[in-house]
């Protein structure tokens, strides 16, 4: 299969110097089975961690100049009552921000409630991401859910109806036992509230965990890869036929010229060109033309980021480093005075230019052909890439198709 | 003279030969109870762990008899294993006689006949000693009827011990002064002195270990090799007393060892002749030959970059061990390397072992092979050892392999199990007796590749490890030999080629193909393995591309781990072997390679 993705390529620009900001709220009501991001069931301790979330801020931020992306995470932010809740933005928002920041906080359905959604927009939040998951009862009580499709239809509809809300939607699949026909179904239903992003993750269970057992034991049995190919790829075309585009392998952003609102809308009529074969249109950029999540952007661009909160990730210039995971641990170094880091990198030429080449196939843009070695090796990996499929030249750029985001994992191989 | 007694130990494997000879060792007093090491003349830590003798040493008891009489009792340590048979022959040979060990809860088993017979052909006293008596399975008449039966000796004869609980010890070397004639020889003959091994000490070079049959040597006198003429000064001659002893001269009928500034053990040759220069022997002690290589494998460092550290090692490792052949060699898929020749598969385990352990290497090892004859159509005649050098198939007159006269010992039941092993492996001469009550012997003409083709392993697999085997040389014979090839995507992998029977060539393709479709890991295309003869194929399997392969999230730790993923392939895709555009891991070499493992 070949299929060229409908993604903006050619001469994407650098998304400007500004970092990211991420927060990770370690409360949770209850814990998902498939999930391992670091969090506790209980609010005993949010005061303790909201002072120290200030100390921190206060602590690092400074060395990130200005922030363009805010994204509150976790967890369950939306787990954090009023006061809280002010208290956590107004810390954030006296950051040095741009003057049109994304900022973003994660949601669960049950929490979209018009009071909660109508606080976040005062308190500065632009942007939601849903933690939809499913539509189909059954499969949101296997993953543990605390909501109904019923809630999530509900909490969909007070979004759209009230406020101008940047809607992002996570979903899962290849959940056990989840075939096609429920999968289009879920999407199906999503897109008639025409979110301004769509995230489709495949069900990760990780070893550890409540489900990580089932699947040990042969109690739970995940589909195999026949399958779960058969669903990205549904998803994949789905989403692209009605608008949207594949810009990263789990992640969908609409066309911003089309109309938001209202029940199916459908995006119809031919694809708009690629930007490199009509000279004299601009390239797109990213964030104008596409409702992509800017803040991931900085993720997979690499570029700098600031994680705030217990096993938060930080990113700048050659250094990585990451928080203390608990919350005691994490308060107690800020009481005493020092960063709550647990651990850092610093990067060679030569990390740099694997971490590169591991992100390259994951989004649209993929990867300039003077960040690859210059010999025959390299050309030769880049002819068999093309000829499978996996791959394809725009300008000086190579950009994956689909095949290419199904074997993300498996090119950097051949550049090693 | 009336007072040496040169003798050995005999035994099947795991009879008892070792603790015997320690509970002698011990009741020479050579050495002090509390430093006393279990198996003390097995010092190569493979030889303790597997419990076989693989270098054979000498020492010299002192024991005073029954009536007071002082004797210098000589134990010539033998290996235990086919593969040395020649070393236990010139063993054999300087000895007057052997205990032969049976173990009473085992009885005659196919080793020990093997050894009697080599013990008969040097006309040596055999005392039969029935060890392991102490065990509750232990079943002495059964043991002494077999001795009659099967050894044809007189079982009255027989000593009883349990080496392990030292009981019958004295009563054994008794019977060694009593019943094992003392040497003859002349000490005012020229010298002939037979070396039966080789060591070798850094500072000091070969010491040569013999039994000095006429005449006598001492330090300062030139002795000369007779097999290639080198002569060499002697510097200290000696006995062993575990640790070296030196004395004046050694002279006829005794056994111990000269030091003559020799700088390596491959000046030396095992069943050679010493003699003086100044007053040479007019003849070699009979039954020098030779020894000649018989199983062939290609030795290659893992990582390409070690071939000089490789080379060295080997050096190094034939000091002490004139038997292992090698010369370089090299393989597109593996790099450079070196053909090695073996004395048989314990060789190669022990030599690569060895070079593991002792030296640090990594290697990997190319599937052993024989030494096969063609007579091509122009009328020359070519011995090929190595699959590259295998002739053009069109040009080949008649080819043929060497072959094995092989005897298993079984138990009846397995019967049926071992016949079809031995068929399955194109046995011919086929016949079976019974020695004993439920008890089988087996006899058949093997092709060598046959047996060193997993053979040991089928053999205790079916009998549930009671089989036991031995074979001896039985000339080349006719054979359908070709050559088989190994594809990947349509590459050869010139390591993975070997010389097989045709009537074996599917069913060994089959398997390598089965067994490279385990160990190389999928890939992002789609990898076809075959089989080939010549052009055609004759079996295949496929490793399915992978279809998809990508992690769902990839947010901030989840980089650096991908990261740390990347460094570790791209580590280990440094150790793979690149043939065309598939990366094939070491371990898919190694594990079809260690199939063989005797």
């Amino acid at each position: 299969m070949n299929e060229q993705l409908t993604a903006p390529i050619g001469e994407v620009p650098r998304p400007g110097p500004e970092a990211g900001l991420y927060v990770h709220v370690p409360f949770c009501r209850s814990k998902c089975p498939y999930c391992d991001f670091f969090s506790v069931p209980s609010a005993a301790l949010v005061p303790d961690w909201i002072r120290a979330l200030e100390k921190e801020a206060r602590m690092v931020a400074s060395g990130f100049g200005l922030f363009d992306t805010l994204y509150l995470g976790g967890g369950t932010p939306t787990v954090l009552e009023d006061g809280p809740l002010r208290r956590v933005m107004d810390c954030l928002c006296r950051l040095p921000l741009t003057a049109t920041p994304e900022i973003t906080v994660e949601a669960n359905p049950n929490d979209a409630t018009p009071a909660r959604l109508k606080l976040l927009a005062e308190l500065g939040a632009n942007r939601l991401s849903l933690g939809v998951q499913s539509l189909q009862d059954a499969e949101l009580r296997l993953l543990g859910r605390t909501h109904t499709a019923g809630d999530a239809l509900r909490a969909m509809a007070a979004i759209r109806s009230g406020g101008h809300w940047n809607l992002g939607v996570d979903l899962l699949f290849a959940l056990p036992g989840q075939t096609e026909r429920e999968w289009v179904e879920t999407l199906t239903a999503v897109l008639e509230f025409a979110p301004e992003h769509v995230s489709c993750y495949q069900l990760t269970v990780k070893e550890d965990t409540p489900m990580g057992e089932a699947v040990k034991s042969g109690r739970l049995v995940l589909p195999g890869e026949e399958v779960q190919r058969g669903l990205l790829c549904t998803a994949s075309r789905f989403l692209e036929a009605h608008g949207y585009v594949h810009y990263e392998v789990s992640n969908y952003a609409r066309r911003t010229d089309l109309a938001r609102r209202g029940p199916t809308r459908r995006h119809a009529g031919p694809e708009p060109p690629i930007a490199c074969e009509s000279p004299g249109r601009e390239p797109p950029v990213f964030d104008r033309d596409f409702a992509v999540c800017r803040h991931n952007l900085k993720y997979w661009d690499r570029s700098p980021y600031l994680g705030l909160g217990p096993s938060a990730h930080s990113f700048l210039g050659k250094r990585r480093w990451w928080n203390l995971r608990t919350v005691r641990g994490y308060c107690q170094a800020l009481d005493a005075g020092e960063p709550p880091v647990e651990g850092e990198e610093l990067l060679t030429p030569e990390q740099e230019h694997l971490e590169k080449l591991g992100l390259a196939w994951r989004t649209a843009a993929g990867i300039p052909r003077h960040e690859l070695a210059d010999n025959p090796a390299t050309e030769a990996a880049l002819a068999r890439l093309v000829s499978r499929g996996c791959v394809r030249r725009v300008g000086n750029r190579y950009v994956p198709t689909l095949e290419g985001y199904l074997l993300a994992d498996q090119i950097p191989l051949l550049f090693l | 003279m009336t007072s040496i007694r040169n003798f050995s130990i005999i035994a099947h494997i795991d009879h008892g030969k070792s603790t015997l000879a320690d509970r002698l060792i011990q009741y020479a007093g050579l050495v002090d109870d509390r430093q006393f090491r279990d198996q003390i003349l097995d010092t190569m830590d493979i030889e303790r762990e597997r419990g076989i003798t693989i270098k054979s040493q000498t020492v010299a008891l002192p024991y005073t008899d029954s009536r007071g009489e002082s004797f210098a009792l000589n134990l010539i340590d033998t290996p235990g294993h086919v593969d040395f048979s020649y070393e236990v022959s010139r063993a054999l040979a300087s000895c007057e006689g052997v205990l032969l060990l049976v173990d009473a809860s085992q009885g005659v088993e196919a080793q020990t006949v093997a050894n009697l017979y080599a013990a008969l052909e040097h006309d040596l006293t055999i005392i039969p000693v029935i060890n392991k008596i102490d065990l509750p399975s232990a079943d002495i008449e059964r043991a002494k009827e077999e001795i009659q039966r099967e050894l044809g000796i007189d079982p009255e004869s027989a000593l009883l011990c349990s080496a392990k609980q030292g009981t019958g010890v004295q009563g054994i070397l008794e019977a060694i002064t009593a019943r094992i004639p003392p040497p003859g020889g002349n000490r005012d003959a020229p010298l002939a002195a037979l070396i039966f091994d080789a060591t070798y000490d850094p500072f000091r070079g070969a010491i040569v270990i013999c039994r000095v049959f006429e005449g006598r040597v001492r330090v300062g006198e030139t002795i000369r090799l007779m097999s290639h003429g080198g002569t060499y000064r002697v510097e200290e001659v000696g006995v062993f007393h575990l640790k070296r002893d030196p004395l004046e001269e050694l002279s006829a009928g005794q056994v111990g060892y000269i030091i003559a500034g020799i700088k390596t053990v491959s000046d030396t040759r095992i069943g050679d002749t010493i003699t003086l220069e100044a007053n040479p022997a007019p003849a070699p002690l009979s039954g020098f030959k030779e020894v000649k290589p018989v199983v062939f494998s290609s030795l290659y460092p893992i990582d390409s970059d070690d071939f000089l550290s490789l080379a060295e090692a080997l050096e190094k490792y034939k000091l002490n061990d004139a038997s292992l052949i090698y010369q370089r060699d090299s393989s597109a898929a593996l790099g450079q390397g070196f053909r090695c020749g073996f004395l048989g598969l314990l060789h190669l385990d022990i030599v690569q072992e060895r070079l593991e352990r002792e030296f640090n290497q990594s290697i990997l090892m190319t599937l052993p092979s024989v030494r096969y004859r063609f007579v091509l159509k122009d009328g020359t005649a070519v011995t090929v050892d190595n699959p590259q050098y295998y002739p053009d198939p069109a040009k080949i007159q008649t080819s043929e392999e060497p072959f094995v006269k092989v005897g298993i010992m079984l138990p009846e039941r397995h019967m049926g199990a071992v016949m079809s092993l031995c068929l399955d492996r194109r046995a011919e001469n086929l016949e079976h007796r019974y020695p004993a009550p439920g008890r089988i012997e087996i006899t058949c003409d093997l092709p060598l590749a046959e047996v060193i083709y997993e053979f040991h392993d089928k053999l205790k697999s079916v009998t549930q490890g009671y089989g036991s085997y031995d074979y001896t040389w039985a000339g080349y014979r006719p054979g359908d030999l070709v050559k088989l090839d190994i594809l990947v995507n349509g590459e050869r992998v010139d390591a993975l080629s070997l010389m097989v029977h045709r009537a074996r060539s599917r069913s060994r393709a089959l398997e390598i193909c089965e067994h490279l479709k385990e160990e190389i890991p999928r890939q992002m295309f789609k990898i076809a393995i075959q089989g080939a003869l010549g052009g055609n194929i004759i079996a295949r399997s496929t490793i399915p591309a992978f279809r998809k392969d990508v992690t769902a999230k990839c947010y901030g730790g989840d980089i650096s781990r991908k990261r740390k993923l990347l460094e570790k392939q791209k580590k280990g895709k440094k150790r793979m072997k690149r043939v065309g555009s598939v990366d094939i891991p070491q371990s898919a070499f190694v594990n079809v390679f260690r199939s063989n493992k005797d």
